[in-house]
């Protein structure tokens, strides 16, 4: 990398190395029995440099052609692309609790044999009315960047995941649940008990057509509300002036009993990082704190456009995934977490006369997303009557506005639960469907 | 032991050497059976963002996806250099171990007779011999058109130009050579007004080459045009409905309303699933024939090998309402009992390829669009695909825009369209199907991997009674 950041001086006025290697094991089973593993190491460089106020950048999968990446960077640098932001200075090193030695001790067969144990177990439950499958994958990832400023930063995470999920017959639609921690951990067996249970409740199809119902919105299907906050939170959208929440930054957009931040320094969680992948500090960012938005989100270049401090949300991701290496950093809320409430998701179902457990949706990623309106199907959605899970509605959507529902927040859940984005309870929404 | 990366250029010592050292490499593999990819992926992007050049340039990545088959347990390394082979052949001879004893994996392949083959794309106006400065030039003036039209405030317009350079040996003896070109340009844009924001995204793009990308003003005005109207267009009225779609909507309907379970892997271990896939069961009406065909020219999704080395072929899948054919990969192939049809893709070097619809079409009828029209009597008529996604037998699909339908006559704008349906009841609901046809030219599928080249397309379809979400 150094030899990259030597080479890259010689061309442009500053510059920066980034550095990504991805190790990884994913097991999976369908149906209780094995179905792949799919083993993979991914290494990838990106370079990024400065000239005057002209920007260029490039990437490769190793190390071993500084010339041809430096190269390129070059062409790129010569189209003209304007620079606003300048690379991080050096800051203190610091230590979360991302790696766990542990993690390459785990054998296949160790984890296999817990899919199994899985498996058998919810077998019991289900009686054979459900077919069980579960994903597990376990690993390591290695984030270097070094920079002309001065800046050296580095972190290892170690990571184990896995998700059970129950299929509904006939169907793809399922409950699913899942776990991740720095290293193996046995599943807890509460958890798929209730998770059996569930399942089962909702097996009956109904045909009911939901009117003035509520909804009480599952971690999984958070995803609708998520994805159009964070298009609108985005500074790179404030910059557009393309943000349904421009001039709305300590106003009221959300009922008060909700509270939504990002924070990436949490210790034990293997998504957990002290910076982002352009070099920068994270730190917890409260994006609506008691009803009340408190602010976009940045990475370099937007903050610098709009004049602000960066927030450290700079994350070469995007929602369709892509090798990391070949996306440009951009504001992304990858660590996210709902305030928990008071009351538990038994008590949330018993307190309802008539309403929908959605658990899962199909087409969050369709729909107005600037504007906050979505229009999904419910996959699936429990029906609720009388406080009781009575079966699952077939053919049923969800549509409307987020600003709107955001406000009808009546309860939310004490306990937390992962997701793909962090980590969120389930939330009570009265009279939307 | 290196594939070097730095000066490639493509011709008959590349090909040789590269043939060469895979063969090398996978003597040392041993297995039932083993294949090796290896892919140099050169990837041009240049995204505006408004009228701001946000990024232009080329970079190049690669890697060597390494499977193994060994007493029944079926396992795949990825990894980036050759330095590295030794370490993967060994974790995948565990992983496969692993999962055959211990995981009583009993896989079974379907493996081809070898074959020899290099082939050369058929391109007019190869985009790799294009300069950066054209193709950024190219995209700036459809941005500034846009960005020029009434209430536009932002766009996302990006040129991108992907080859993968593929090479597949296996140890039977196949070894196949194809580079896969694609090039499009897209913008999505946002206009505001009326208290909302709409947007709307243009497509233009193929593997057929530069030449396709030029000239297409009229795409990118006409949408433009279109989210600009929409700020003053009502949300529609959340119902069941008559609906017409047009030929890129009909390509996401049986995309996701039925094409996804013609992919065997994705019902190959859901055994309720499966009995219901049954083949010669009627699954539609008469009037419905699907077929998937990734040779068909020009298409954004062509190949003629698979990332098997398989050779991809036409196959009817739906026949007058009837399932005739499954898209198959060597494993469920061979666990169907049915035959090989070439339709294993990976997205790039990183993973190891899955069942993949091609390119998903519904053929021809014989109504004109205006019957359609007529036959909706009462109903919306939705156009240009905005997403969509399936769980089983249940799907949605999102339209960027519509027109309610009175007394057979397209009338007023409409907004926020997604339409929802059952595999098992909706492909019955189909009532006209169009003597147009046109197959999209944004290729995309996110099931488990991103494939750019997943094409799709259709005539003009009428469906009875969807379920449709306003918002």
């Amino acid at each position: 990398m150094e030899k990259v950041l030597s080479m890259a001086r010689g061309i442009a006025d500053s510059a920066e190395v980034y550095y990504r290697e991805i190790q990884e094991t994913e097991i999976v089973f369908e149906d209780s029995s094995p179905s792949s593993i799919n083993h993979s190491r991914r290494a990838g460089v990106a370079l990024r440099i400065r000239k005057a106020d002209k920007t260029g950048s490039s990437y490769c999968s190793g190390l071993d052609d500084p010339a041809g990446l430096v190269g390129r960077a070059a062409v790129s640098l010569d189209a003209g692309i304007k620079a606003f932001f300048t690379f991080p200075q050096a800051h203190p090193a610091e230590e979360l609790e991302t790696f766990d030695p542990e993690i390459e001790h785990i054998s296949d067969l160790q984890v296999i044999n817990e899919i199994k144990r899985i498996c058998a177990l919810l077998a019991g439950e289900l009686k054979g009315k459900g077919q069980c499958n579960v994903t597990a994958s376990y690993g390591e990832a290695f984030f270097h960047i070094i920079n002309t400023a001065g800046l050296e930063v580095s972190q290892k995470i170690s990571f184990y995941r896995i998700s059970p999920q129950i299929l509904f017959p006939n169907s793809q639609e399922s409950l699913r649940i899942r776990k991740s921690a720095t290293g193996f951990r046995v599943f807890p067996e509460s958890r798929l008990i209730n998770l059996g249970r569930a399942f089962l409740s909702g097996l009956p199809v109904l045909d009911v057509t939901p009117k003035g119902w509520d909804a009480i919105i599952a971690p999984s299907a958070f995803q609708v509300f998520l994805w159009r906050l964070e298009a609108a939170a985005s500074a790179a959208s404030l910059y557009d002036g393309a943000s349904r929440l421009r001039g709305k930054v300590g106003q009221k957009i959300a009922s008060n009993i909700f509270s939504l931040e990002d924070d990436a320094r949490i210790n034990g969680n293997p998504q957990s990082r002290w910076f982002d992948d352009e070099g920068v500090r994270t730190r917890r960012h409260p994006v609506i704190e008691n009803g009340i938005f408190r602010g976009f989100f940045s990475d370099l270049d937007s903050a610098s456009r709009l004049k602000l401090e960066p927030t450290g949300h700079g994350y070469r991701t995007a929602m369709w995934g892509g090798d990391a290496v070949s996306l440009k950093p951009s504001p992304s809320l990858s660590h996210c977490r709902v305030k928990p409430g008071s009351e538990s998701l038994d008590e949330m179902i018993a307190s309802t006369r008539r309403g929908v457990l959605i658990e899962g949706v199909l087409g969050a990623h369709s729909g107005n997303i600037p504007n906050g309106d979505f229009s999904v199907g419910m996959s699936p959605g429990l029906y609720i009557e009388n406080g009781k899970i009575r079966g699952r509605l077939g053919n049923t959507m969800f549509s409307g506005n987020i600003y709107p529902i955001l406000n009808k927040i009546t309860s939310i859940e004490s306990s937390l639960h992962e997701s793909e984005q962090g980590l969120f309870p389930y939330i009570k929404v009265g009279d939307v469907l | 032991m290196k594939i070097a990366i730095s000066g490639w250029t493509r011709d008959r010592n590349t090909e040789a050497n590269v043939k060469r050292l895979l063969g090398n490499y996978l003597e040392r593999v041993g297995g039932d059976y083993s294949d090796m990819r290896f892919e140099r992926m050169e990837r041009t992007r240049v995204e505006y963002r408004g009228r701001e050049l946000l990024e232009s340039g080329s970079s190049v990545t690669q890697g060597f996806v390494l499977r193994i088959l060994e007493k029944g347990g079926f396992a795949s390394a990825c990894f980036n250099d050759g330095s590295e082979l030794d370490a993967a052949i060994r974790k995948a001879k565990e992983c496969a171990q692993s999962m055959g004893s211990g995981g009583e994996m009993n896989t079974r392949l379907l493996v081809p007779p070898p074959v020899e083959d290099e082939i050369e794309p058929t391109i007019k106006g190869d985009p790799r011999a294009v300069s950066l400065e054209e193709k950024m030039a190219l995209l700036s003036s459809y941005n500034r058109l846009v960005m020029a039209s009434r209430d536009m405030i932002t766009t996302l317009a990006v040129y991108e130009e992907v080859t993968r350079e593929r090479h597949f040996i296996n140890s039977a003896g196949t070894y196949v050579a194809e580079p896969l070109v694609t090039a499009s340009i897209s913008i999505r844009m946002i206009a505001a007004g009326n208290g909302v924001l709409q947007n709307g995204r243009a497509v233009v793009g193929g593997s057929d080459g530069f030449e396709r990308l030029l000239g297409r003003e009229d795409v990118f005005l006409r949408k433009a045009e279109i989210v600009s109207r929409l700020l003053q267009a009502r949300p529609v009225e959340a119902g069941t409905y008559n609906v017409v779609l047009n030929p890129e909507m009909t390509g996401v309907f049986i995309h996701e309303a039925f094409g996804h379970f013609s992919e065997a892997d994705l019902i190959e271990h859901n055994p309720s699933l499966r009995e219901k896939m049954n083949m010669d069961r009627r699954l539609g009406c008469e009037l419905l024939t699907v077929c998937d065909d990734p040779t068909m020219p020009a298409q954004i999704g062509h190949y003629s090998y698979d990332d098997e080395g398989v050779a991809g072929r036409r196959v009817v899948l739906m026949q007058k309402g009837i399932l005739r054919g499954r898209l198959h990969s060597m494993r469920t192939a061979r666990s169907y009992g049915e035959s090989l049809n070439g339709h294993a893709i990976a997205e790039d070097f990183r993973y190891p390829p899955i069942v993949r619809m091609g390119c998903i079409y519904v053929t021809p009828g014989d109504n004109e669009p205006s019957e359609l029209l007529d036959g909706a009597g009462d109903g919306l008529y939705v156009l240009d695909a905005k997403g969509g996604q399936t769980s089983g037998e249940n799907f949605t699909f999102g339209a960027q825009y519509g027109y309610l339908i009175r007394n057979g006559k397209s009338g007023a704008m409409v907004r926020d369209i997604n339409l929802m349906g059952n595999l098992f009841e909706t492909l019955f609901a189909v009532k006209g199907v169009g003597r147009d046809t046109a197959i999209s030219e944004m290729g995309g599928c996110g099931k488990g991997q991103m494939n750019i080249r997943s094409a799709m397309g259709g005539p003009h379809i009428l469906i009875k009674a969807v379920r449709v979400g306003g918002c």
